[in-house]
C-alpha cells in the first residue's frame, strides 16, 4: 500500500488562508489503512480546521466526504456536484489521489493534506516499512525476497557497503544492514550463488512512467487487408 | 618507479592517505605530501570523505602529480551517476592520474549536507567493471572511445567486519570485486593482527594484492570512538591502556603503528596509512617500522 | 456465529426477557430504563425477582470466569425501586371479543394482561376468593409476601380485566357454556391435585399433602403440627412446607428424598437456606409405611441407592434391602408429585393425556375444542411460575390470532451466543456476585416476614456491571477497510482478519469499545452505546449547559464502572458517562471545544482497576493527541485534562488561568 501521513497542521492552515468553503475529502483504500486519511481523520481534521479558523476570527466552512478511491476518476464524480460548491478541495490522498482530483476537476483548487511517504508493509501496529521502490526491474528472485534497492540506504545490488555495524545501517541504528538479511536468508534457502554473481546496473525508471496495457483493451476496428 | 610498477615489482607496498581541505588553501597538504614524497609508493586522495564537502580529489590528484608523486584517486559512487562517473575517469587520466580506488562512499546523511542526493547509480562492483570498459576503450554503453586510459584500479574491504555475516559478504564482495577486475585492495585500519592473520587464510587463495590498513591512534578516547562509530574498526583493550598510560601519546602512538607494521609485513603485501592529520609523522612511523 | 444470536440468558429465558438491557441499564443506575425492559414483557417483575428458577443463571457466561449474574436478584431490584411506577399505558380502543381464562395463576393472569394490552375485555374465573393460583396459595410468605403478588396482579386487574371468585371449573362453569358468551377460552386451572405415595397408613390423621397445608397457611391458619415433622418429596413445594413447619415450631423436620441432591428439583440455595434454618434431609431415603394408632406416630423408611437411568434421564432408585428403620412424625407431609384435578375437565371434550394435563396442539395452547386455549402447569405438569407465564404469552398471542384470522406466528429461533473462548476468558477480570442480602436464621423462624432483603442500590449497580454484556459489542460495517487495527490492538484478541473486511465474533467481543474509537474508517460501531449516542449525548449536555450559561462551561467524561461518586456532585462540571474511557475517541475529546466548551476533563482510572484491560492506556494515547491538535489550533493542550477525584479543586484554580475558550469569547462578544 501507499504509506502517507498527515502534514503540520500549520502547513494546512496556511495553505487554506484564502479559501472559505473547503471540502475535506478522506481516502477509502491505502490511506485509511496506513490510519492517516480516512473517515476518522477527515472528520477530525474539519474539526480542528474550523476551530482554528474561528479563533482566528476568520471562519471557514468544511465539508466532509470519503470516497473509496481517489485515484479512479470514476469515484472522483461521486463527489463531483458537491465540490462545485467549494473554493477547494483538501485530499486526505496520496499525491495520487491529489492529482486524480485535480485532473478531474480542472477548475476548483486541489490542495494536499497529506506527505506521501512510501510503498510500504506493516510493521506491526503503527509502524509501517518501505520495501519496495517500484524500480521496474524487480530482482527478488535473486535476494531472497528482501529488496536492497528499496531497503539499502544506498539501494545496492552487489552487497553491502563497508559502512554496516552490528548488523545494523550505517545510516541508522534504528534499520538493519538489508544485507545481513539477504544474506541470511539466502542461506537459508540455500540460494548464496546469487549473491556471488555480479549484477549489472539498474536501468533506471523515466518519469512519468505509463503503462498502456493493450492486451486488456477493446481492440480498434480492424483496417482492411489484416 | 610508479605504484603499478612498484606491486609488480613484489616489493612490499607503501601508501598513504590524504584527505583535502573545505576550502582552496593547499599549502598544508601539498606540504604534508612532500615530506612523504620518496617515502611512499603512492598517496591516496580521499573523495569528500565522511560524505563533508570540500576538494575534490581529482584536483589534489593532479597537484600531487605535478610535484612527481603518483596519487591513487578515490573515486564513490555518491555524488555521480555513471555519466559523470566515467567523465571523470577520462578527465583523471588526461590530468595524469593512472590509478583509481573504487569505493562505494558514505551516506550523504553522514555528512554536512545531509539534506542530498545519494546517488549510487552504480556501485563499486560495477565501477570496477567500467573502469575495465574504459581501459579496453568503451564506455559502459558500448560506444567506442577516441583515445582510452590504462587504469590501475584498486578497491577496498573491510576484514574487520564485526560479524560472521558481515564478513562472509565481504569476502564474497572482494572476489566480486576482483572478478570485476580490481587488482589491490587497501583495507580498514588494522589493530588486531591474529584476527587479520584469519582473514588472510579465508581469502588464500585469491590472486590479489591486499595492502593492510594502519590508522595512527591519537589517544583512547579516539580508539574508543572509532570502536563504537567506525565499522570495521576494532581496537583491543591492551592498546587502548597503552595510549592512555603513555606520557608520550605521539611517541606511543608512532611505536604502535610500527609494530603493527612490522606485523603485516609477514601477513599481506602492503601497508596503507591512514594518518588523519598526523601525515608528517609518517616517515617517523617508516622509520621506526625499519622501511 | 450469526447475527441472530441472542445473549444465553435471554436465550435460556421462557420469555426471551432482554436480560442484558435491563441489567446494563442498573450498570450506570438507570432503574428506569431497566423496568420498563422488563414489564414490556413480563407483568410479573416482582414475582420472578423472588423466585425464578433462573434458567437464564444457569446459561450466563459469567459462571464461566467465576460466578453467573444474579440476574433475578437485580430483576427484584428493579421492580422494587420502582413499585407505583405507571409504566405501561391501557390501549385506546377494545374489541367486540371477549376472553375467558379460568384459573388466575400466572398463566392465566398473564393471558389476561397480554389481551387486555391488545384491547380485550378478559373476564377471569377463579375457584378461590383470592388470585394468584400457586404464587399466592402455594409459596410461603418468607419467600414470596402476598403484597408484592398483589401489587401486580392489581395491575393487571387495572387494565380493564373483570374478576369472578368462588366459580369452579365442572362445578360452576362449562366450556360449553363459556362458549357461548366468550369468542375464546383460556384454561389454567394448574395441576394441584397431590399424588399419594403407596404405602400403608396413608389415611392416617395427621398425613397431609403438602398442597392443602400450603393453602391452609396462606389462608392464614397457624396449626399445631407437633414436635416431629417427615416431609417426604424434593422439590420445591417440599422445601417450603420444611421450612413452614420450623416457622410454626416444629422442632425436628425431616425432609425425606428417595434420590440424592444433584437430582432434587428444589434449588440448591433453596435448599441450603432450608438446612441452615434447621430442616434435616435424608437423602436416598423412601418411606415404605406410616405407621400409627389412629393418629400417625412413626414413618418406616427405607435406604435406596441409585441404579439404572429411568425414562426421566435420572438414576432409579432402588430399595437397599434390609436398611429399614423408623423416624418420628406427628405429622407427615406429602409432596411428592401432583396432577391436574380430573373432575373439572371431565367430560369438557378435551382430549387428556394419562396424567389427566390436557393435550395441545402446539406450544401456543392451541385445544382440540375450537376456540379453547389451555396452558400452565394444567398442560405442562407442575412447573415453575416463568413457564408459566411463557405459555400465558404464548397462549395470548394464539387467541389474538385466532379471534382477528391472522396466520400462525411464524417460529422464531433462539440461539444462544456460543460459550466464550478460553482465550478469552482468562483475559477477563474476576470479581465474585454480590450476596444477597438476608435476615438472619436466628431472626426468621418465629414470623413469616421475607427472608432475603434485596440489593441496595451500591450492591445492584455493582452485580449489574458483572455483566459482561454479552452481543453488545462490535459490528463491523461494508466501509472496514480491512486496516486490521482492530485486529492489533483489541486486548482480547477476538478480531480477526477475515476474506474481505475483519471479522469480530460478536459472541466473543468484550464491548470495550477500544477498535471502534481506533478504526480510521469509522468502520466499527458498537452495539451498546453507538457512536451516533455518544455523538448526540454529547450535543444535549452542551446544549443544556449552553441554556444554563455557566461561567465556566467544563465538560467531564467518566468511566460508568468506576463512577468519581465525589466529583459528579460537583455542579461545575457536566458529566457525561462512558462504558470505558478507552472507547472516548479523538474528536469526542476535541468537539466539545467547538461548542464551546472551556474545558475537558476525564476521569481516569488507574490502569489496573480498568474494568476492561489497556482502556486507561488508549485513553492516555488519545489525549496526547487530541491535545496536540488543541495546541496545533489555538486552543491550547491545558484545557484538556486528566483529573483524579483528588484534584476538584485544581482544575478550578486552572481556569482562572485558562480563561474562556476563545470561540465562545468571540460569540460573546459578536452576540
Amino acid at each position: 500500500m501507499i504509506v502517507a501521513e498527515i502534514k503540520p497542521f500549520g502547513e494546512i492552515k496556511d495553505m487554506l488562508k484564502d479559501y472559505n468553503k473547503v471540502l475535506i475529502v478522506g481516502c477509502g483504500t491505502c490511506v485509511t489503512v496506513c490510519l492517516s486519511g480516512g473517515e476518522r481523520q477527515v472528520e477530525l481534521l474539519a474539526s480542528a480546521l474550523r476551530m482554528a479558523r474561528k479563533i482566528e476570527g476568520n471562519e471557514i466552512t468544511v465539508g466532509e466526504r470519503t470516497i473509496l478511491r481517489q485515484c479512479d476518476p470514476e469515484f472522483i464524480d461521486q463527489i463531483k456536484d458537491e465540490a462545485a460548491q467549494y473554493d477547494a478541495i483538501l485530499s486526505m490522498a496520496c499525491g495520487a489521489g491529489v492529482q486524480g482530483i485535480a485532473e478531474r476537476f480542472g477548475s476548483i483548487t486541489v490542495l494536499p493534506a497529506m506527505n506521501t511517504r512510501f510503498i510500504g508493509v506493516s510493521d506491526g501496529q503503527g509502524t509501517w516499512v518501505e520495501v519496495c521502490a517500484a524500480c521496474g526491474d524487480c530482482i527478488l528472485y535473486k535476494t531472497g525476497g528482501i529488496c536492497p534497492v528499496a531497503r539499502c540506504a544506498k539501494s545496492l545490488i552487489n552487497g553491502p557497503c563497508g559502512g554496516s555495524q552490528g548488523g545494523l545501517c550505517e545510516v541508522s541504528k534504528d534499520n538493519p544492514c538489508v544485507w545481513q538479511q539477504i544474506y541470511a536468508r539466502l542461506v537459508k534457502l540455500n540460494l548464496l550463488h546469487f549473491l556471488k554473481e555480479i549484477s549489472p546496473p539498474k536501468t533506471r525508471p523515466v518519469h512519468p512512467r505509463r503503462l498502456v496495457r493493450e492486451d486488456l483493451r477493446l481492440k480498434k476496428e480492424q483496417t482492411k487487408g489484416v | 618507479m610508479g605504484f603499478r610498477e612498484a606491486l609488480d615489482s613484489g616489493k612490499f607496498l607503501i601508501t598513504a592517505e590524504i584527505g583535502p581541505v573545505k576550502g582552496t588553501e593547499i599549502d598544508g597538504l601539498l606540504e604534508d605530501a612532500e615530506l612523504i614524497k620518496g617515502k611512499v609508493d603512492a598517496i591516496n586522495v580521499t573523495d569528500l570523505q565522511s560524505s563533508v564537502m570540500r576538494l575534490g580529489s581529482m584536483a589534489v590528484c593532479h597537484l600531487l602529480k605535478d610535484l612527481g608523486i603518483d596519487p591513487i584517486l578515490q573515486l564513490t559512487c555518491r555524488d555521480r551517476n555513471r555519466l559523470a562517473l566515467q567523465s571523470d575517469l577520462l578527465s583523471a587520466w588526461v590530468l595524469g592520474i593512472r590509478n583509481v580506488l573504487a569505493l562505494t562512499g558514505d551516506h550523504p546523511t553522514l555528512g554536512d549536507h545531509p539534506q542530498a542526493m545519494p546517488v549510487f547509480d552504480l556501485d563499486s562492483v560495477s565501477l570496477l567493471k567500467v573502469i575495465g570498459r574504459l581501459n579496453e576503450g568503451f564506455d559502459m554503453a558500448g560506444n567506442q572511445l577516441k583515445g582510452a586510459p590504462d587504469f590501475f584500479p584498486g578497491a577496498v574491504v573491510n576484514p574487520g567486519a564485526n560479524t560472521e555475516t558481515a564478513l562472509e559478504m565481504q569476502i564474497i564482495k572482494m572476489e566480486k570485486k576482483i572478478e570485476a577486475g580490481a587488482r589491490f585492495f587497501q583495507t580498514q585500519g588494522i589493530f588486531d593482527l591474529d584476527l587479520f592473520e584469519r582473514f588472510m587464510k579465508r581469502i588464500e587463495g585469491f590472486k590479489t594484492t591486499v595492502l593492510g590498513g594502519i590508522i595512527l591512534l591519537k589517544s583512547a578516547g579516539m580508539a574508543r570512538f572509532m570502536n563504537k562509530n567506525v565499522a570495521g574498526v576494532f581496537v583491543p583493550e591492551p592498546l587502548i591502556k597503552e595510549m592512555e598510560t603513555t606520557k608520550d601519546k605521539v611517541k606511543t602512538s608512532i611505536e604502535m603503528a610500527a609494530r603493527l607494521i612490522k606485523g603485516l609485513k609477514n601477513l599481506c603485501q602492503g601497508v596503507h596509512i591512514m594518518a588523519i592529520g598526523w601525515e608528517k609523522r609518517i616517515p617517523m612511523v617508516l622509520e621506526e617500522a625499519g622501511l | 456465529m450469526t447475527d441472530k444470536a441472542i445473549p444465553p440468558c435471554q436465550a435460556a429465558c421462557p420469555i426471551y426477557t432482554d436480560v442484558s438491557g435491563y441489567v446494563s441499564a442498573i450498570a450506570i443506575g438507570d432503574i428506569e430504563r431497566a423496568i420498563r425492559i422488563i414489564r414490556q414483557i413480563n407483568p410479573f417483575p416482582s414475582v420472578c425477582g423472588r423466585i425464578c428458577t433462573r434458567p437464564c443463571e444457569t446459561a450466563c457466561r459469567r459462571s464461566q470466569i467465576d460466578e453467573p449474574i444474579s440476574i433475578a436478584a437485580l430483576k427484584r431490584f428493579a421492580a422494587d425501586q420502582t413499585r407505583g411506577l405507571k409504566l405501561i399505558k391501557r390501549p385506546e380502543h377494545y374489541y367486540d371479543e371477549r376472553v375467558a381464562v379460568i384459573g388466575s395463576g400466572p398463566a392465566g393472569l398473564t393471558v389476561a394482561h397480554d389481551l387486555a394490552l391488545l384491547g380485550y375485555r378478559v373476564t377471569v374465573f377463579e375457584e378461590q376468593n383470592v388470585l394468584g393460583g400457586m404464587l399466592t396459595q402455594g409459596i410461603p410468605d418468607y419467600r414470596l409476601p402476598k403484597d408484592v403478588v398483589k401489587e401486580e396482579v392489581d395491575f393487571i386487574l387495572s387494565l380493564e380485566v373483570e374478576v369472578k371468585t368462588g366459580l369452579s371449573l365442572g362445578r360452576d362453569l362449562s366450556i360449553e357454556g363459556l362458549l357461548k358468551d366468550y369468542q375464546a377460552v383460556f384454561l389454567a386451572v394448574g395441576s394441584q391435585r397431590s399424588l399419594l405415595p403407596k404405602c400403608n397408613g396413608v389415611e392416617l390423621s395427621g398425613v397431609i399433602t403438602a398442597i392443602e397445608f400450603l393453602k391452609q397457611i396462606s389462608r392464614g391458619h397457624r396449626p399445631n403440627l407437633g414436635e416431629h415433622v417427615v416431609i417426604i418429596g424434593g422439590g420445591h413445594t417440599a422445601v417450603d412446607a420444611a421450612r413452614t413447619c420450623l416457622r410454626l415450631g416444629s422442632s425436628e423436620v425431616t425432609i425425606i428424598y428417595r434420590r440424592t441432591i444433584d437430582e432434587m428439583p428444589a434449588g440448591r440455595a433453596e435448599v441450603d437456606d432450608a438446612e441452615k434454618e434447621g430442616v434435616n434431609i435424608r437423602y436416598l431415603t423412601a418411606p415404605v409405611d406410616f405407621l400409627g394408632n389412629g393418629n400417625v406416630q412413626k414413618v418406616r423408611c427405607i435406604e435406596m441407592r441409585l441404579g439404572e437411568l429411568d425414562e426421566s434421564g435420572r438414576r432409579r432408585p432402588v430399595p437397599v434391602e434390609n436398611s429399614e428403620f423408623e423416624i418420628k412424625a406427628d405429622t407427615v407431609i406429602l409432596a411428592i408429585g401432583y396432577i391436574p384435578e380430573a373432575d373439572a375437565l371431565k367430560d369438557s371434550g378435551l382430549i387428556l393425556s394419562k396424567n389427566g394435563t390436557i393435550i395441545v396442539k402446539d406450544n401456543t395452547g392451541t385445544t382440540n375444542v375450537k376456540g379453547v386455549f389451555a396452558g400452565g402447569d394444567v398442560v405442562s405438569g407442575p412447573s415453575s411460575v416463568i413457564e408459566a407465564i411463557a405459555a400465558g404469552k404464548r397462549a395470548a398471542d394464539a387467541i389474538h390470532r385466532y379471534l382477528r384470522n391472522l396466520p400462525d406466528k411464524e417460529v422464531e429461533e433462539h440461539l444462544p451466543l456460543r460459550s466464550l473462548d478460553d482465550n478469552v476468558v482468562k483475559l477477563i477480570n474476576k470479581s465474585n456476585r454480590q450476596n444477597m442480602p438476608t435476615v438472619p436464621v436466628e431472626k426468621r423462624l418465629d414470623n413469616f416476614n421475607e427472608v432475603e432483603v434485596g440489593y441496595n442500590r451500591n450492591e445492584a449497580l455493582k452485580e449489574a456491571q458483572r455483566c459482561l454484556l454479552c452481543g453488545s459489542g462490535a459490528l463491523v460495517a461494508d466501509n472496514c477497510a480491512a486496516c486490521l487495527n482492530c485486529v492489533r490492538i483489541c486486548p482480547y484478541g477476538v478480531p480477526v482478519p477475515g476474506r474481505e473486511i475483519a471479522e469480530i465474533d460478536i459472541s466473543q467481543c468484550q464491548v470495550c469499545g477500544i477498535c471502534a474509537s481506533e478504526c480510521p474508517a469509522s468502520a466499527i460501531n458498537l452495539k451498546l452505546e453507538t457512536r451516533e449516542e455518544g455523538r448526540a449525548a454529547l450535543q444535549k449536555v452542551i446544549d443544556k449547559a449552553r441554556q444554563e450559561a455557566p461561567e465556566v462551561l467544563i465538560i467531564g467524561y467518566y468511566c460508568r464502572y468506576k463512577l468519581p461518586t465525589s466529583l459528579l456532585d460537583d455542579s461545575g462540571i457536566y458529566w457525561l458517562g462512558k462504558l470505558c474511557t478507552g472507547r472516548l475517541d479523538i474528536f469526542q475529546l476535541i468537539y466539545p471545544f467547538e461548542l464551546g466548551a472551556d474545558e475537558v476533563v476525564v476521569h481516569m482510572c488507574k490502569n489496573e482497576e480498568c474494568h476492561f484491560r489497556d482502556g486507561s492506556r488508549w485513553l492516555l494515547t488519545h489525549i496526547e493527541r487530541a491535545k496536540k491538535i488543541l495546541d496545533e489550533i489555538g486552543m491550547g493542550a491545558d484545557r484538556l485534562n486528566i483529573i483524579s477525584e483528588e484534584d476538584v479543586s485544581d482544575f478550578k484554580k486552572r481556569f482562572e488561568v485558562l480563561g474562556i475558550n476563545p470561540i465562545r469569547k468571540r460569540e460573546k462578544v459578536r452576540g
